[in-house]
Formats: C-alpha cells, structure tokens, sequence
C-alpha cells in the first residue's frame, strides 16, 4: 500500500521542522561565551525588555557580549513570581554559567542586571557562587525581593558595587501581595535596600549597596517612575552604563550605609 | 430636601476645584519653562520643566526636559569653568554636581568634582555635607554668576525668521565685524593627542603656515554695561535667536536647520569658513562640510554633541568648532567656534 502526497506531506513538514528546532537549538543554547560580559535576567511572564537594556548599552558604547539568562517557566507571570523565581535549581543554572566566564576570563568585566522577579534569581545565584568567583556590578532594576532582604552574602561576590533603582511610583510592585523572594517587608523597587544587620561584615557590603531613587529629571530618559520604564534604553544608556563602566567612584552615588548615617545624625 | 444629597453635591465643586488646582500647578510650572525658553534661558527652563515633572510628569514636561537638558548642562559647566577660575570652589563643586545631575552621561563632569574633592577638600566640606544629607535638593541653592549667558553684540546681528542667506555664499560677513588683527603669535603647535578619531586635522587653505595666529582680544569698550565683560576676540559674536550662549567660550555661535524654517542650511561662520549642515542623528550627532571661496574643504561625518573638530580659516588661525545643541526631529544643529 502506497502512501497518499496528502499524509506525506505533514510528516515531511513535521520532520523538517524538527530538524530546524534541534539546529537552532545547537546554535542558540551553545553560543560560545566570552567577556566581556552583561549577563541581563527578564522579569516574571512574557514581557521583553532584554533588547531595550541591550540598546541601552551599546547606545553608551559598550561592545561586549550580552547574554539574556532565560529563567521563566513560561506558565505565566504569577508563576514565574511565586514559584519559580526564588528556586534554588533556577539560580544554580546562571550561577554556574558566571562560573564558567569567571573562570575563562579571570579579568574582564562581568555584569548582572535583573528586572523584577529576576532579581531573585541573580541574588541567589550570587549566593551559589564558589568563594573566589566575583562578578564587577550588579544593577538590580524595579526589584521585587525584600527590601530587608540581607545582600551580605551577596555581596562577598561583588567586586564593585550594586545598584537598585526604586520608586514609590511603582504601581505594580505597590499590589503584589508577597515579595518573589518570599521575605516580608515592602519591595526594594518601592523603597531601596534597607541595611537591616548592623555587623561590621554587614556594613562593610552596604558601603558598596546604592540605591537610585526615581527623580524628575529621569523623566528625561524614560523612566516616568513605572515599574519597566526603567528598562528604556535612554535611561540604561545615561544613567546604568556610566556608573558601571567608570573606574572611580560616581559622585552622586550615596551609599546605604552613608544615608543612614546621615539619618541617624540628624536624629 | 435631602441634606446628605445637598452635602454630596457640594463637596463636588471643591473636590473639582481641587483636581483643578493640583493640574495647575504643573501646567503653570511648564508654562514658566516654555516662557523661559522664549527668553534664551534653557537652564532657568531646565528647573521649571522639572517641577513641572515633579508635579505631573507626563510627556510634555518629559519633552520639555530632554530639549533643554543639554544647554542647561553647558550652562552651568560655563559657571562652574569661571566659579573655579575664580576661586568659588564652593560653588565649582555644586555647579559641577549640577551638571551631573543634568546629564549623569557627561564624560568630564566626575573627574572635575573628584579633583576638587581631592584638591580642594576644606573648601567643599560644607555643600558636600549638604549634599549627603539633602541629596539633589541641596544643588538648588547655588546661584549662577549671571555672567553666563547672552552677550549682546555692539550691534545685534539677528537671523530675522524668513532670512535665509545661506543661498548665496558669498554673502559678505556682517558690517561690524571687524578685521582679526593678525600680529606675530607665539608659536603654538596642536598637540597630537588633542586629536580624536572623530577631530579632523585642521585643513589650511593658504598656503599652510608653521604657527598658527591668535588673534588679540580686543580692546574694552568703556560704553558696555559693567555686569557684561568686552568680547576676548576681535570676532564679534552673534545673538542666535535659538538660545544665547555664553559669549565668553565662543566667540560665535550658529544655529543651522535642514527642516526649521527660522534657521539657515549654512551660515558664515568666521574667518572665511561656511559651515553648511548635511544631517543630524538620533545617537544626536552632526554631519557637516565647511567651506571656503565656494569650495569644501572639510568634511566632518558623526561629530556628537558637546565633542569638537578644528580646522583652519583664511586667516591661518585654527579654530575649534563644537555641537552645542541637536535637535534632530526638526535636523537642527547649534555650532560654536572658538579660537583652537
């Protein structure tokens, strides 16, 4: 019995389909990594930003690699919040791939930038790296992990700095009921990072924590206080790229650790 | 009559009232900016477009903001230039803030606070304690020379709003200026690093000269108000009616547009040279040929804002000419010149 063009056909279809998903996929999930590096995690869900932040960057001249982590389970935002973002195994995955360029290139840059729920997972993939494996910055935008969440342990793998930009604008993380994180207290994207151990270890890493409040002239870039705004490639261009690629100190930047020092004085 | 219906109606009109008057406020404050615009002032623009960004930011004061965000930035890095020339590090320090402020891109502003911080740290000690404790609020309070700013020619040359002389090039310079005294200078040679990939070396159209001359200043007029300095050059500089700069940095000043009808394709610049705009960009660079008898003897591609290019004019004389300002949706360009 011959078989009819008219089943044929799917099958063939189906059949080279297959072939173009396992090619794709030896092409895109193998993409040689090299540094230097920004390593870039979406939010929660199917909302992009990745190309916005990309364009930002190489807008502000960086020539490097850019690597989109992707870290949802593709079941939706609520998912992707309250499940899949604080998961350990999800995290280990970005862990060992900083691990991978750390060790291939011990000197170039590598750095961690994260929206929203997928700051989480860049914070616990952090906490999974081996003693001795650093990335330079960390750029946390409109976070949804605690803002009393304790980034000391975090911090033991950055070289530089941390950046967590916030606004009390942020109408999104105003309604989420729990933090991705799972930990009380209002998000860091609502508040900033609050220093919450007073251990010399503690305020030593807070030294390097700068939160980077939502102010009207940010209007300028396309940060209108909202929760992705953040993401806009003017914004990321201006005001993420120079404080991460400047060798010294930012002269606007106050410290956690400063702030509070500040409040406490004129207590 | 019900009393808690005739209570209900009238707390409407003062809760419309209110709504009303929380709208005015931003829109006032943007009104200001856009007065202040008019007026040549983008930095006092700048300050209102914020409050009105404070108030309501919504896409005009966005807009309002990323149009006068860059000459605000020149203006007070004028001020804080001359503040520390003076002495004022005070001040330098909190101007330069500003600037940073303004434009957290700029690429020079935070090695100038972190030398005065380090140069100058009793000075500082103070508006840097403001400053941690205030944050950007503190940088309100510092005051601009008011030296900084438009500097009327002895007589006013306006590009009137129809008047377009770019057709013919050889239109003359304007009647009052005067000829560039050319007397022996010291000899001063560009230094290569001075040059970037983006500085074109300058072309001479004469036969080329070792040295290049520096024109005298010229002389003070007595007849000029005591709060505006005499022009450093014997080049007189123009009034722009897009924005006055600071007279005392360049010592002319052109605003050049492919799609603003107020504004000319090409103008006479200085020294012989036409400076004729071919494009502008989105990443807000400019490209454009200079000329000379006619003829083009420069062409500069991709030239960003607030970065330079030198050439040399009939005279000999390199001069240094910057973007001040792009405005690409209209092609707009503001140029300024200044002696190398």
């Amino acid at each position: 019995m011959t078989t009819s063009p008219g089943i044929a056909r799917p099958r063939v279809a189906a059949a080279m389909f297959a072939l173009l998903l396992a090619a794709a996929a030896a092409v895109g999930c193998h993409q040689p990594l090299k540094a230097p590096v920004v390593f870039y995690l979406e939010g929660a869900g199917w909302y992009t930003s990745g190309g916005g932040v990309q364009r930002g960057f190489r807008q502000a001249g960086y020539q490097g690699q850019f690597q989109t982590y992707g870290w949802s389970a593709f079941l939706g935002p609520a998912h992707d919040h309250f499940v899949v973002a604080n998961n350990r195994a999800v995290a280990n995955g970005l862990a060992k791939r900083i691990e991978k360029v750390r060790r291939a290139y011990p000197d170039q840059p590598i750095n961690l930038l994260a929206l929203s729920a997928g700051t989480a997972v860049a914070l616990n993939a952090l906490e999974q790296l081996p003693d001795g494996v650093m990335v330079d910055n960390v750029v946390l935008l409109s976070s949804s992990v605690s803002s009393q969440r304790n980034l000391t342990r975090a911090m033991s793998h950055v070289r530089r700095n941390l950046y967590a930009t916030y606004s009390p604008r942020d109408a999104l993380l105003g309604a989420l009921v729990a933090n991705a994180d799972g930990k009380p207290g209002p998000p860091a994207g609502r508040t900033g990072f609050r220093l919450v151990s007073r251990t010399a270890a503690a305020e030593q890493a807070y030294r390097r924590v700068f939160n980077i409040p939502w102010q009207p002239s940010f209007l300028a870039f396309g940060w209108d206080g909202g929760h992705t705004s953040v993401t806009r490639p003017d914004f990321i261009a201006s005001v993420i790229v120079p404080r991460i690629t400047r060798d010294g100190p930012f002269p606007l930047d106050r410290s956690v650790v400063d702030r509070l020092a500040v409040a406490s004085a004129s207590d | 009559m019900n009393t808690r219906l005739v209570r209900l109606l009238a707390c409407f009109p003062a809760a419309a009232a209110l709504v009303l008057a929380a709208g005015c406020g931003g829109n006032q404050a943007y009104q200001a900016g856009v007065q202040a615009e008019r007026r040549d002032q983008p930095q006092v623009a700048y300050d209102h477009y914020l409050m009105a960004a404070r108030q309501n930011p919504n896409a005009a004061a966005a807009d309002g903001l990323r149009r006068t965000a860059a000459a605000a930035a020149a203006f007070w890095e004028a001020e804080a230039v001359l503040a520390a020339d003076e002495g004022r590090y005070a001040d330098a320090w909190q101007m330069w803030m500003r600037v940073l402020d303004i434009r957290p891109d700029h690429p020079t502003a935070p090695d100038m606070i972190l030398r005065l911080e380090q140069t100058q740290p009793a000075a500082i000690a103070a508006v840097r304690g403001d400053y941690q404790r205030l944050g950007s609020a503190s940088l309100a309070a510092v005051r601009p020379s008011g030296r900084i700013g438009a500097e009327p020619p002895e007589e006013p040359v306006v590009l009137a709003a129809n008047e377009r002389p770019s057709r013919d090039r050889r239109a003359p310079p304007p009647p009052d200026t005067p000829e560039p005294r050319r007397e022996a200078p010291p000899p001063r040679r560009e230094p290569p690093s001075r040059q970037t990939s983006r500085e074109q070396p300058p072309t001479p159209a004469s036969p080329p000269r070792a040295e290049p001359a520096r024109p005298e200043p010229a002389p003070p007029k007595p007849a000029r108000p005591p709060e505006t300095p005499p022009p450093s050059s014997p080049i007189v500089a123009e009034l722009d009616p897009w924005q006055a700069w600071g007279g005392r940095e360049f010592t002319a000043v052109k605003t050049l547009s492919l799609r603003d009808r107020r504004f000319p394709r090409e103008a006479l610049m200085v020294d012989g040279v036409t400076v004729k705009l071919r494009d502008t960009d989105n990443d807000l660079e400019a490209d454009l040929d200079l000329l000379m008898n006619n003829k083009r003897f420069l062409k500069i591609r991709e030239l960003p804002l607030g970065r330079s290019a030198t050439f040399r004019g009939q005279s000999g004389v390199t001069y240094r000419i910057t973007v001040l300002r792009i405005h690409h949706k209209t092609r707009t360009a503001q140029l300024g010149i200044k002696p190398a």
